[in-house]
């Protein structure tokens, strides 16, 4: 949810599993996903479970995506770029 | 990047920068290199990684003097390497790194500071892997770098006072929280605050967030457990129970919260991964988090012209580690031949400031350290390492088998070997060997860390990218 009185920067669009939707260019790519109702990422490693976030600060690698074709990213290191598409392995919406 | 330099130094957090602007200043040819894309550590997360804070007046000290070191650094003129990975620390102090381009390299510098700063531990419990389940830390850098809660309403529970800081925040910006569930109870925790003499600020500060708290009206519970995280895909709920003093469930305490969100937050780790993959001596002190870097008085590692400071050497705040970065800039300076005028006043001065912010670490670590008995009754499907979803019964019977050193439960039900190598529950997994084998905590080994220390794509290794 966003904070109405922190200002935000300028608008910017991503494609997420080809749904367009808008972020902040300060935004990491989790904090886009997340504002964009993303919580649940992928499957654990023997599919037993779903993930999403944990850490925030790139060190439990639960929050790996694809970002502009290259897999395994970790969202919460990466800052938005306008255009930038992301693929999620198992969206819930 | 050019490929040597007279000083590398791996992280941009009050450590590494207190320790860039002391070198700067004589004019060394330094490198500093940090995996976040901004500069300055977890606690001067802020909108957009700009150079300076967010605009007006900062009133919290610490961040303050963060923000003019920030823009003293910059002023030398040294270049800070955001979005860059360190790989390894190899023999004549060469450091593999990775670019953001994921472009990798060799740096080799005179001297290295390692400066790693610290990351959250975690006390498993049924369901904790559950989308909607994040960090304290998680939830502070959404709002302090997105302007963002994690949810409409947030429960959150663990232990240390991180957990009251982070419910200030979100009921702050118009959040709701719908309880601080603290895993300590009101006594324990007046027993260590009686050993803070000489951090008055730090108490002032500690009852001014629990009046603000009480004002909101959030609920803190003491002595409250998290039992269970449950949910089809995501967070749904979450059950909470009073613990007895010796950590029995008491029954008929239970309470269930309907909520998407739950942050959780127990104590930090150090980041030794870089200084024991180099093979720098280690020691386990559960008072400074757990696994530390062995360092002397001038900060320097059991590895000729390595050097560590901040949270590696031991958790204590940002206080501790600006201290330690300058404690380490001096010496790295008289190592390289160019001692700053009066460094041994100095260094005298700085010993005596530390020793105070270490006391404040023993604190905020015996307030954030599980009890031992936290093992006993979790259950069997609790995952313990989420990489390789391995569950504490794989753990109990890998034990039962013989394999109880972190190095044969690894190769028996890979414990630790998945993406994030091991930080996340080998801290738990400490816990677990102590608890489940009887032993002294200072002997069991420390994890074995072998490069890269971070995942990298092998194209990239190849030079390929």
């Amino acid at each position: 949810m966003r904070i109405e009185t922190i200002p935000k920067g300028e608008q910017v669009t991503l494609f997420v599993n080809g749904k367009t939707i808008t972020a902040y260019r300060s935004d990491t790519v989790h904090a886009a996903l997340l504002a964009a109702g993303f919580r649940v990422l992928r499957k654990s490693k023997t599919g037993a479970e779903f993930r999403g976030f944990l850490c925030g600060m790139g060190v439990c690698y639960e929050c790996l995506v694809t970002i502009n074709g290259l897999a395994g990213q970790r969202a919460c290191m990466r800052l938005v770029e306008d255009g930038m598409e992301v693929r999620i392995d198992e969206p819930d919406l | 990047m050019s490929r040597t330099c007279d000083v590398a130094i791996v992280g941009a957090g009050f450590a590494g920068l207190a320790a860039a602007d002391v070198l700067a200043r004589s004019g060394l040819d330094i490198r500093v290199f940090d995996e976040n894309p901004h500069v300055g550590g977890q606690l001067l997360r802020r909108p957009g990684g700009t150079s300076h804070g967010p605009g007006g007046f900062e009133f919290d000290g610490i961040k303050r003097s963060g923000y003019r070191l920030l823009a003293r650094v910059a002023r030398h003129g040294v270049k800070v390497n955001g979005g860059t990975q360190v790989l390894g620390l190899f023999p004549g102090n060469t450091l593999l790194v990775e670019e953001g381009d994921g472009k990798v390299s060799e740096v080799s510098a005179r001297c290295v500071l390692c400066a790693a700063g610290a990351r959250e531990t975690y006390l498993p419990f049924k369901g904790w892997t559950l989308p909607g389940v994040i960090s304290t830390g998680a939830a502070q850098i959404l709002i302090k770098s997105s302007g963002m809660l994690p949810a409409k309403e947030t429960l959150i529970g663990g232990r240390g006072p991180l957990l009251f800081v982070l419910a200030r925040e979100i009921s702050r910006h118009g959040g709701k929280v719908l309880a601080v569930l603290d895993h300590a109870g009101v006594s324990e925790k007046i027993t260590l605050i009686r050993l803070l003499p000489r951090n008055l600020a730090k108490l002032l500060d500690g009852a001014w967030i629990m009046a603000l708290l009480a004002l909101s009206g959030i609920r803190v519970r003491s002595r409250m457990r998290i039992l269970e995280a449950s949910g089809k895909t995501r967070l749904e709920s979450v059950v909470a129970a009073r613990a007895a003093g010796n950590g029995e469930i008491l029954s008929g305490t239970e309470i269930r919260y309907q909520t998407e969100s739950l942050a959780v937050g127990f104590g930090f780790a150090p980041n030794i991964e870089l200084l024991l993959q180099a093979g720098c001596a280690a020691e386990h002190v559960p008072e400074r988090g757990g696994w530390v870097v062995r360092t002397g008085e001038f900060l320097e590692t059991s590895l000729e012209n390595v050097f560590a400071a901040g949270e590696v050497t031991g958790i204590a705040g940002a206080r501790k580690s600006m201290i330690e970065g300058r404690i380490a800039g001096l010496a790295i300076l008289e190592r390289l031949g160019r001692p700053a005028p009066g460094t041994p006043q100095l260094l005298q001065g700085l010993a005596r400031e530390r020793r105070d912010q270490l006391r404040y670490g023993t604190v905020l670590n015996r307030m954030c350290r599980l009890p031992g008995d936290w093992v006993r009754g979790m259950p069997e499907e609790t995952i313990i390492c989420r990489c390789e979803d391995v569950r504490i019964a794989d753990i109990r019977k890998a034990l039962a088998d013989g394999f109880v050193t972190p190095g044969a439960l690894r190769k028996a039900c890979r414990c630790g070997l998945g993406n994030c190598q091991g930080r996340i529950c080998s801290p738990i997994l400490h816990d677990i060997l102590a608890a489940e084998t009887k032993s002294e905590p200072d002997r069991i080994s420390a994890p074995s860390v072998r490069p890269p220390i971070k995942a990298v794509r092998l194209g990239a290794l190849a030079g390929n990218e």
